[in-house]
């Protein structure tokens, strides 16, 4: 009822088709992260979206917390059975099965109005890493500072989070215009890299390389491949729309969406190894981080007052599009980064751009499996439970790791 | 009776409104952005309100300005007094854009929900709420002659959209549908029986504007229609204003690039002609106001560096650009009230600011700039209306204000060294015509040589080592704030009061609040030493201290303490700096080598000029009509009265006087000065012509009015002088101003008076004595 394509029974039948044949020829992907882990935005440093874990096949909560400021537009992360929430000017630790409060830190956040969904906390051997003002490394048992690092530029993060990998945070500093590798124990700069236009992404890490975006009202943007050791260009791709988000990287690929401020936006297959665009497809605007699950991208899109909004599953490696919701459902929203787990894919809704509403999909069909009138902002899910964000508070469903 | 005819049509065009009104989008139908009224000149709010959050601009009609919130709430508040007097709720949603209008019995307004709806002007009952589109609304309303139009706005992309016009009550006269990007901020503007708008796509429309007949399009790009097209002109995303004969408005194609125009249009064919111009200013959304040959304009996107420009409306070349650290994305406000044109703009960021240019032919003079308290993002511009301007802000999501500012100056209140930022030592209040005493305080240590500074009904008094917070009317005590003093010097300060704090200098600079003494931030003089004789000198958001014989002069952030710049000066630096516009003035002297005094850069310390002096400039300039004026001391007989060109120190008169580091006080054209060290030289006080410096009056020796410590104050007519006697006051004197004779005099007190509210304050023998108003002895004495 809520996928357009499959609409008729024909269709429905080639997805299935397709589907299969994409997946046996895709091998699975092989985490290194705990399936009861969700350690950074869109889970890994490739920005995946997707978690070995089981995920909750109704929506009974096991906890809701208080209305504690929690991001809209953010995710959280979770790792050592703790829950970390962007609460706009201060990061707070929720204990997993309980959602207890555990210790809050406070942060200077970016004050700039375009600041609109914040970072993603990152999580990475006992660290906790933000990026407001400052990037700030966090000790996760208490939330002491570590370390922090100020942005030569001056400028603050917007809506760009820190990436954890092979020891290093990567940053972006907007409208300072730069990305910077820092060493994740002392926080020092190891390299930074100019763009041109707003370095807006939390980047991503995969390969050798590290994979951001710059880009400017009505100059659309650039796409780099940057080494991760030398922080030397690689390859860059000037794209028109505007990339807005991040990239989500399989072995070889990098996938990512553009903005369009003025009508549909896109989604685009870009080689890894040089950069060369190899599909490109409409879709509704966004700046969605693409979900890669068994040689399937899940994304969404739409801006409230703007366009419609859908979401959307194409074959990851040709672009052909798989499923897609109706319109008329208005699933899916543009700061919204689906997550994918146990064969459903989890996705938010807005009215007005707040959210008000968290949906499971069958990943296969774009069917409603369960949703849930509360929460939809990009999703998490981590030892069988989902989290998501929703008028100031964290929505944990399923039975948790310590259920029988 | 042209200029009645014209007066005519336009209160027919614009409605029941006057000329001080600015009942919707850049003031009138022909969106000049240019009002005859004055607008302040020493900004202070007068009030402010909270509002949901503030995207537009405020209109301001018939006594009450009425502002559109985020939520889609209109309310409506008194423009004198900032109360609220009516609030009408409309569906909207978080970010409105579009700037209602007034007719002066009703107005208009639409919401990014799509909602167009009308109220009674003065009471907000609503007459008409009509749901109109699902692409929401984010231009400015225009309201001309019993109809408003209005365009839908970017929402769903490319697609048939809608010009409306509706009558009155809501009902529509006439749509035009295209196929279009859509109209945000495209408001129209009318010439003869036409209406002008622009598209988002970079396409111009002339429409009959009584049926909505297409009389002309023009694309920016079509060279085969105007020799000055682009082959890029990017999206229309600002208004079109009319003035002579040709449209402006400007477009840009991306956060770097974009462009002002003028296009001629014929008023009798509604066509767009081959004359006029394209600039390429960098991106703009800024709609052009236009006085006389010069074409202002705001540039710059959010996130980028910005710039208020002015250009030859002849040629689109560029005459000046006033750089700013964000983009002006509103349109500027001009007042012709003075001799050059003031032009007011808002910077878009978050903690956004308001300018005030003053345009100075080759360049732009920063008068004033005035960071309202809250941090707010300001995306609107602002309205002139009375004297007093209007803008809002948005805090976050949920929280906003509306500001209104009128003129420091005309507020009842003495708040600096010598009633102002220039230290002019006048004031426009009343004063007492009688030595009778509204009250005596008691002996609260009150430093011999001070003055004091009032407002809020404050009075703020230096007590050596506490600084005392009396009652203005009733002279209680209401708070003390202990602090260092050390020991050494002759006058001491005098508190400054600037937008709800006091400020002084001894061993740091002291940032008090004014309501309850605690204090807000401290700085420490870097150097270590104390100010001597020296007190902050308070503009445009900027504090200007001293510490002595540290040599330097230090700029700090009125808001945090943080240090802007120091300069460092020959000597001791003792000065109250006195800051007029963007140029602050103080000196520095040295025993048996006279002294320098030096003019520098408000903004960022740097020095524009400096002259030697043979005598010491100990003292404090006061500076009006681009003069400088100020004493030099003399330790072995007369000082000097300098008067010097504020543009490039050149000495326009020298006037012998007693030797003094008394301030000038300036009023009508003449200038008033005390002098003489009792025991060592004759105690006087003097009147010059400022003009020329030819004395006009002089008090007689024998009478022994006057001192080097005291600074004169000016009100109603009356000069008010003190009498030394030794270190201490031995009497005050009210001169008449114009021949220099005693009109009531008090034989204590004399310390330099200040007038506030209708009252002279003045000090000694530690008491703080308060003439005028009703007699009453609240110093419990």
């Amino acid at each position: 009822m809520n996928t357009a394509n499959a609409a008729n029974a024909a269709n429905a039948f080639l997805a299935w088709v397709i589907v299969a044949l994409v997946m046996a020829f895709i091998p699975v992907c092989i985490s290194t992260e705990s399936e009861g882990d969700w350690p950074q935005f869109h889970m890994d440093p490739q920005h995946k979206g997707a978690s070995l874990s089981s995920a909750p096949n109704s929506n009974q909560t096991a906890w809701i917390s208080e209305n504690i400021g929690a991001q809209e537009g953010s995710s959280v992360s979770v790792a050592e059975g703790r829950v970390f929430v962007n609460c706009i000017d201060r990061l707070v630790c929720l204990d997993q099965s309980s959602g207890q409060v555990l210790w809050n830190a406070s942060f200077r956040a970016t004050p700039d109005t375009c600041q609109v969904w914040g970072f993603s906390p990152a999580y990475d051997d006992g660290k906790v890493f933000l990026s407001g003002s400052c990037t700030v490394c966090l000790n996760a048992s208490d939330g002491r500072e570590l370390w922090s690092f100020a942005p030569p530029t001056g400028r603050g993060s917007v809506d760009g989070g820190p990436a954890v990998a092979e020891g290093r945070v990567v940053v972006s500093d907007w409208d300072g215009h730069h990305y910077y590798c820092l060493d994740e124990e002392t926080g020092k700069e190891l390299w930074n890299f100019p763009v041109e236009g707003n370095a807006q992404s939390t980047p991503a890490v995969g390969g050798g390389k590290v994979i951001f975006a710059g880009w400017e009202w009505g100059l659309g943007g650039k796409i780099y491949g940057v080494g991760l050791d030398s922080g030397s260009e690689i390859w860059n791709l000037s794209t028109k729309n505007s990339p807005c988000g991040s990239v989500a990287l399989s072995q070889d690929v990098a996938y990512l969406t553009a903005y369009s401020f003025e009508g549909d936006g896109d989604v685009m297959a870009v080689s890894l190894e040089n950069g060369s665009l190899l599909w490109q497809e409409s879709i509704i605007r966004t700046d969605s981080t693409p979900v890669l699950a068994g040689g399937l991208l899940y994304v969404c899109g739409g801006t409230d007052g703007f366009s419609d909004k859908a979401t959307y599953c194409f074959d990851a490696k040709t672009g052909d599009l798989i499923w897609k919701t109706l319109e008329d459902d208005g699933i899916g929203e543009w700061r919204c980064s689906p997550a994918y787990a146990d064969g459903l894919l989890f996705v938010g809704q807005t009215e007005n751009m707040n959210y008000t509403a968290l949906h499971a999909l069958n990943a296969s069909t774009g069917e409603m499996v369960w949703s849930y009138p509360a929460g939809g902002s990009s999703p998490a899910v981590a030892g069988s439970m989902v989290f998501t964000i929703g008028s100031g508070k964290v929505y944990a469903f399923g039975q948790g790791r310590n259920a029988p | 009776m042209k200029a009645i005819l014209i007066l005519l049509s336009f209160i027919f065009l614009f409605g029941n409104v006057s000329a001080s009104d600015w009942p919707q989008f850049q003031k009138d139908g022909f969106h000049s952005g240019v009002s005859p009224d004055q607008i302040p000149y020493h900004p202070l709010i007068l009030w402010s309100a909270d509002v949901q959050r503030v995207d537009a601009t405020p209109i301001v009609s018939s006594g009450l300005v009425y502002v559109l919130a985020g939520n889609g709430s209109l309310s409506a508040f008194d423009k004198q007094s900032g109360g609220l007097v009516w609030l009408s709720r409309m569906d909207g949603w978080v970010f409105q854009t579009s700037t209602p209008a007034s007719s002066g019995k009703a107005v208009f307004a639409a919401t990014d929900s799509g909602i167009l709806a009308a109220f009674i002007a003065q009471t907000g009952e609503e007459l008409c709420n009509r749901s109109l589109t699902d692409k929401r609304f984010e231009a400015p309303l225009t309201y001309l002659d019993g109809r408003i139009y209005l365009g839908e706005g970017s929402a769903y992309g490319t697609g048939e959209k809608k010009y409306i016009c509706l009558f009155e009550n809501g009902t529509e006269c006439w749509n035009l549908t295209t196929q279009t990007k859509g109209y945000m901020w495209c408001g129209a503007c009318t010439s003869g029986e036409y209406l002008i708008f622009g598209q988002n796509d970079g396409k111009l429309l002339s429409l009959n504007r009584s049926r909505g007949e297409v009389a002309d399009e023009l694309n920016l790009n079509d060279s085969t229609r105007i020799s000055f097209s682009r082959p890029n002109p990017g999206r229309i995303r600002a208004s079109v204003a009319y003035a002579g004969d040709g449209i402006y408005t400007t477009s840009e194609s991306s956060a770097q690039e974009g462009f002002a125009w003028k296009i001629g249009f014929d008023g009798k064919t509604g066509r767009f002609e081959n004359r006029g111009w394209s600039a390429p200013v960098g991106f703009s959304t800024s709609t052009p106001a236009v006085v006389g040959d010069r074409v202002y304009l705001g540039v710059g996107e959010h996130g980028h560096p910005g710039a208020l420009a002015c250009l030859n409306d002849s040629s689109g070349e560029m005459i000046w650009s006033y750089p700013v650290d964000a983009g002006v994305k509103s349109s500027p406000a001009i007042s012709i009230a003075s001799k050059m044109p003031r032009i007011l703009f808002t910077t878009s960021q978050v903690n956004g600011s308001v300018y005030c240019l003053e345009d100075r032919g080759a360049k732009a003079e920063l008068l004033w700039k005035l960071d309202p308290p809250d941090n707010g993002y300001i995306l609107g511009g602002v309205a002139i209306s009375n004297g007093r301007i209007y803008f809002g802000t948005e805090g976050d999501q949920h929280y906003g204000k509306l500001y209104c500012l009128g003129d420091g100056a005309g507020v009842e209140g003495w708040p600096q060294f010598h009633s102002n930022a220039e230290h002019t030592g006048f004031s426009d209040s009343q004063a007492p015509l009688s030595n009778n005493f509204a009250w005596i305080s008691r002996n609260i240590g009150a430093q011999p040589g001070s003055s004091v500074s009032v407002a809020e009904g404050k009075a703020f008094i230096n007590c050596v080592n506490n600084l005392t917070c009396l009652d203005q009317q009733s002279g209680e005590v209401l708070w003390i704030f202990p602090f260092n003093a050390s020991g050494d010097f002759a006058f001491g300060f005098t508190p400054v009061y600037s937008r709800e704090r006091v400020f002084f200098i001894s061993d740091r600079t002291y940032c008090l609040n004014a309501s309850d003494g605690e204090k807000v931030w401290s700085y420490a003089l870097p150097t270590g030493r104390f100010a001597v004789d020296a007190s902050p000198g308070i503009a445009d958001g900027r504090i200007v201290v001293s510490d002595w014989d540290g040599h330097h002069y230090y700029c700090l952030d009125e808001v945090t303490g943080k240090e802007l710049w120091n300069f460092t000066v020959d000597g001791n630096a003792q000065s109250t700096p006195a800051i007029a516009g963007s140029r602050v003035v103080f000196a520095a002297w040295d025993w048996g080598l006279g002294g320098k005094i030096y003019c520098a850069h408000l903004g960022n310390g740097s020095e524009i000029w400096n002259i030697s002096t043979e005598n010491s400039p100990c003292g404090s300039a006061a500076i009006q009509d681009e003069t400088v004026y100020m004493a030099t001391y003399n330790f072995n007989g007369d000082g000097d009265l300098l008067a010097l060109s504020l543009a490039n120190g050149s000495v326009l008169w020298k006037a012998q006087v007693s030797p003094t580091d008394s301030t000038p006080a300036l009023a009508g054209g003449r200038v008033y000065l005390c002098g003489g060290c009792q025991g060592f030289s004759e105690l006087l006080t003097y009147c010059f012509a400022a003009s020329s410096g030819e004395l006009i009056w002089r008090t007689p020796a024998k009478e022994r009015i006057g001192d080097w410590r005291c600074s004169p104050a000016y009100a109603d007519g009356l000069l008010f002088a003190g009498r030394a006697n030794f270190t201490e006051y031995g009497g005050i004197f009210a001169l008449n101003a114009s021949n220099g004779e005693t009109a009531w005099s008090y034989p204590e007190g004399g310390s330099s008076p200040a007038v506030a509210g209708g009252m002279v304050f003045t000090i000694g023998q530690g008491r703080v004595y308060a003439f005028g108003n009703s007699r009453q002895e609240g110093g419990l004495e």
